[in-house]
């Protein structure tokens, strides 16, 4: 196999290149990144046209909540990368219990989004409240909508880690999977500081 | 042949991506003069790019993907943090 790894990097890892799942996933995920990308220009452009109205709803926003719900992504995605680890030693059991556990740190997003969710609304404030709200709730919600398929993607990866069987289409679907996942996780990593931290 | 990272490296740069939310949260939350506002949120982008950085290469194993891939996804970044940089620094201009 050729080795394409720059001449900098060789010393880290001298190995063949190797795409992490299929190359359709790849598709999928800078079509993500690239309208996410949009997303995130518009909300700072409209921001700095309203700055005041902006930082003043911003303040609403419980920063720790946010803070909570990126350690919980980028735990999921720790345990779904030491999965792929597993994996690849055949540890199948071992790869299935941490692709549970990266299920669960879904779950536990969901449930602070839940409460985050529902202290706003029982406060009147909604899509409509004004143009930062309208952001923060079409960006956290299409956000939202990637972690329900991610669990999605997750549960069929357990599922596939538990049956057994070896082979390159296997590793390459949940290699494709935690792909998925991990673009969830960079996009929340995102997401948090422009809607929570940004002054 | 090595693909992705071994398990104390993907533990390493998880400690990593934790301790600089902490640290993201702590510049977030604290009083900033007015002065040193811009400063802080560059620095908040700066640590969330970093970030996404360390996930793509040693989490998500695009560090062993071929070059193409690789090139596409950090122009990808540079493109997003300098776009938000900039649109950030002309709002408050």
């Amino acid at each position: 196999m050729p080795h394409d790894v720059g001449a900098g990097e060789s010393a880290i890892s001298p190995v063949a290149s190797h795409l992490p799942g299929e190359s359709g996933i790849w598709v999928l995920i800078l079509g993500d990144l690239v309208i996410f990308t949009l997303f995130f220009a518009t909300f700072t452009f409209y921001r700095g046209q309203s700055l005041a109205l902006y930082t003043q709803s911003q303040h609403t926003l419980h920063q720790s909540f946010g803070a909570l719900n990126t350690v919980l992504l980028l735990t999921s995605s720790l345990f779904v990368a030491l999965a792929m680890n597993a994996l690849r030693r055949e540890a199948d059991r071992t790869a299935t219990g941490l692709l549970a556990l990266a299920f669960c740190c879904g779950a536990g997003f969901l449930t602070v989004k839940y409460f985050e969710y529902g202290e706003k609304l029982r406060a009147g404030i909604t899509l409509t409240t004004n143009e930062f709200y309208s952001f923060y709730y079409v960006l956290t919600g299409l956000h939202m909508i990637h972690v329900i398929l991610g669990m999605g993607v997750l549960l069929f990866m357990c599922r596939g880690a538990w049956s057994g069987g070896r082979g390159p289409p296997r590793i390459v679907l949940m290699e494709s999977g935690a792909s998925f996942w991990h673009m969830v996780d960079i996009l929340w990593v995102l997401i948090f500081p422009l809607l929570y931290l940004m002054k | 042949m090595i693909i992705g990272s071994t398990r104390r490296v993907i533990i390493l740069v998880w400690l990593i991506l934790v301790l600089a939310t902490c640290l993201s949260l702590w510049v977030g939350e604290n009083q900033i003069p007015v002065t040193r506002i811009g400063l802080a949120t560059s620095v908040v982008i700066a640590l969330a790019l970093i970030k996404i950085r360390l996930v793509m290469h040693y989490l998500m194993e695009v560090r062993t993907a071929p070059l193409v891939l690789r090139r596409v996804l950090d122009a990808w970044l540079a493109l997003a943090g300098g776009a938000i940089l900039s649109i950030y620094w002309l709002g408050e201009a």
